[in-house]
């Protein structure tokens, strides 16, 4: 064996390990949806399931496909499912554009208290959230917000802004002021030139920041938590745990939750990462 | 075509002024070069034209209308960048028919404008490329493209050749002069490469540290340079700056070791007035009764030959260059003997470093004067 054998060995062991340590997890959580509940709680555990079952999975959408439903689990199932997907996607979306105004300014637009505003908004990422749950719940029960899409969404909105602003920032920092310029002198106004010029070029950006308050907000817990006590608006991420009730935990439910629960974040990355293209601003300059 | 009229431009960013009150006039179809060393405020006043830059105070006018408050997007100037600044996301079609989309020209139209244009720039086969598809001279040509197919009032030009390899460079040197001849606009181009200024400009505007040191037709600079800061900057080798004191009779001027230089007229001020004499490379010839110098450096060219000459006595620690068209059996160590061409010396105040011209003595007319 020579010194490039163990280096290599030795660098497929890490990303052995790796692997294991970031989809063990997700296996676990796969395995234990398919498995029946006595399998589940034999000991020693079984690693790999003794037979498959799909009746964890009957009980969270077999009412879409006829069954009898004894329980009324895939109702509220389903309805935190559209929840999750409304209060990520709107918070993404509200987030991504606003981040992408808001950080253009910040870099192109000269007027007074430019940066002071900015770094205001960005010094907000040290400030814990749990600090502000409780004025802030105060606040929304004021404005009678509690509950609804809209009062959750601008929660989240303030949550995540600073970091998309933050990454917006450097984005347009890093364009040429150049190309802005030619397009000015081809006859282009401010907002054309955003909308044609930058933004296009700002997508890998645009795309990454996306991704960042997809992610966040689908898996947050302590907001929804508070701010959305009811179906109308109540996440996976709240309903899934209710699923462990104080005299039984149903673990082959809660598993099979999670694994849908994984499904819309691992497709939102797998789609927009296709416009993550390195690259894109080869060939501007020289 | 578009005079452009520039007064007492001033320019500052916070209390520091780049500008400090510039005046030009631009004639119609003139090929302007704006030259001098970096930091000197070119890129800044061609940037102030082109509406990029806000003026401080003054006033930049086009065919007598002021335009210091006119967005850049409504003063119809078209300016190659010097990184090119080509929309990375688009085709050079679309590159070079961007600004005929704004001004809503109809298709079929923009196309035959569009493809004109890069017939004649020979980029008709590169339409549907992306620019990270193209190399470094065929981006710059889709820069000029995209602003000759606009036939804009006025080019700007910022530094466009310099990110060429320097073959490419004095091809498009000529192409961009031929381009000048063809549309007839007024350009103004700005460099500091003065090979370029003195090659490319109808006239040349010398800058330094934010004031003009000399405008004129290029050979007018380099014949008569208002200041020793002007004749040092034009030519290349540059000018012989060598220290020197008026003769008696102020005729002539006297070197280190005591030799005289013929001046071509008289200079008032009387012996011994401390001078900046002069004397390009190329003005130098070698002759039996010149001065005494020894050869330092030989760099043949192939067509000329440079040759850096010491004499302590004259030049100090420094060196004289000499510019030799013919090839001279030279070695260096050996002496050699030069003489200035006659009336070929340039003399500067030492203190102001402004031309000194030596007046013509004609006694007939002083005769009469009397």
């Amino acid at each position: 064996m020579t010194a490039l054998h163990l280096r290599r060995a030795g660098m497929a062991l890490a990303a052995i390990l790796l692997l294991i340590w970031s989809l063990g997890p997700v296996y676990w959580a796969l395995a234990t949806s398919l498995m029946k509940p006595t399998d589940i709680a034999a000991s020693p555990v079984n690693l790999v399931p003794p037979s498959i079952t799909f009746e964890h999975y009957a009980k969270l959408v077999g009412g879409l496909f006829g069954q009898p439903d004894e329980t009324g689990i895939w109702r509220d199932f389903l309805r935190a499912l559209g929840n999750s997907l409304v209060l990520a996607g709107g918070a993404t979306i509200a987030t991504t554009a606003i981040a992408a105004i808001a950080a253009y300014a910040a870099v192109r637009l000269e007027f007074p208290g430019r940066n002071l505003v900015f770094y205001m908004i960005v010094a907000t990422l040290a400030v814990p959230g749990y600090t502000v749950l409780i004025p802030l719940y105060r606040m929304m029960v004021g404005l009678g917000w509690v509950d609804t899409y809209g009062g959750i969404i601008l929660i989240y909105i303030s949550a995540y802004l600073p970091l998309s602003m933050w990454l917006m920032r450097s984005v347009y920092e890093s364009l040429p002021l150049s190309i802005e310029e030619a397009a000015f002198l081809d006859g282009a106004g401010r907002l054309y030139t955003m909308v044609r010029i930058v933004m296009p070029l700002a997508l890998p950006g645009l795309i990454a920041a996306a991704i960042l308050t997809f992610l966040g907000a689908w898996g947050q817990f302590a907001v929804p938590l508070v701010f959305a006590p009811t179906a109308a608006t109540k996440p996976l991420t709240v309903l899934i745990p209710e699923f462990a009730t104080k005299n039984y935990v149903d673990y082959g439910l809660i598993n099979a939750a999670g694994v849908f629960a994984m499904i819309p974040p691992a497709l939102v990355v797998i789609f927009l990462n296709r416009f993550l293209l390195s690259g894109l601003m080869a060939g501007t300059g020289k | 075509m578009t005079q452009v009229q520039i007064a007492q431009l001033r320019k500052s960013y916070g209390h520091h002024e780049a500008l400090h009150g510039i005046d030009i006039a631009m004639e119609s179809g003139e090929f302007v070069v704006l030259v001098g060393p970096s930091g000197c405020g070119k890129s800044t006043l061609l940037r102030m034209i082109a509406g990029l830059e806000d003026v401080t105070s003054g006033a930049i006018a086009f065919d007598g209308r002021v335009m210091n408050l006119v967005p850049a997007k409504k003063r119809d100037i078209a300016m190659v960048f010097q990184n090119y600044a080509l929309y990375p996301h688009l085709t050079v079609r679309e590159n070079m028919g961007f600004s005929l989309k704004l001004r809503k020209v109809p298709l079929p139209e923009r196309n035959a404008r569009v493809e004109a244009a890069a017939e004649s720039l020979g980029l008709g086969h590169l339409l549907d490329r992306f620019p990270r598809q193209l190399s470094g001279g065929q981006r710059q040509r889709v820069a000029m493209g995209r602003a000759v197919v606009r036939e804009p009032a006025l080019f700007l030009f910022d530094e466009p050749l310099s990110n060429l390899d320097a073959k490419l460079r004095v091809q498009m040197r000529t192409e961009i002069k031929q381009m000048h001849r063809k549309v007839k606009a007024t350009m103004i181009y700005v460099t500091h490469d003065q090979v370029e200024a003195m090659t490319m400009g109808d006239r040349i505007v010398v800058m330094r540290d934010g004031i003009v040191e000399q405008a004129g037709p290029p050979i007018e600079l380099y014949d008569r340079p208002a200041n020793e800061f002007v004749a040092g900057f034009l030519g290349s080798p540059s000018m012989n700056m060598l220290d020197a004191v008026l003769s008696a009779d102020g005729a002539s001027a006297v070197l280190g070791d005591g030799s005289h230089v013929a001046l071509p007229g008289h200079v008032e001020g009387g012996a011994g007035r401390a001078l900046r004499l002069g004397l390009r490379p190329e003005d130098l010839l070698p002759s039996e009764t010149g001065i005494p110098f020894e050869i330092d450096v030989i760099e043949p060219t192939g067509a000329e030959t440079i040759v850096m000459l010491r004499n302590p006595a004259i030049l100090g620690e420094g060196s004289l260059c000499l510019l030799l068209r013919e090839r001279l059996p030279l070695a260096p160590g050996q002496e050699l003997r030069i003489a200035p061409k006659p009336g070929a010396a340039h003399l500067f105040d030492p203190g102001s470093g402004t031309r000194i011209d030596p007046v013509l003595r004609s006694e007939p007319l002083r005769a009469a004067a009397r």
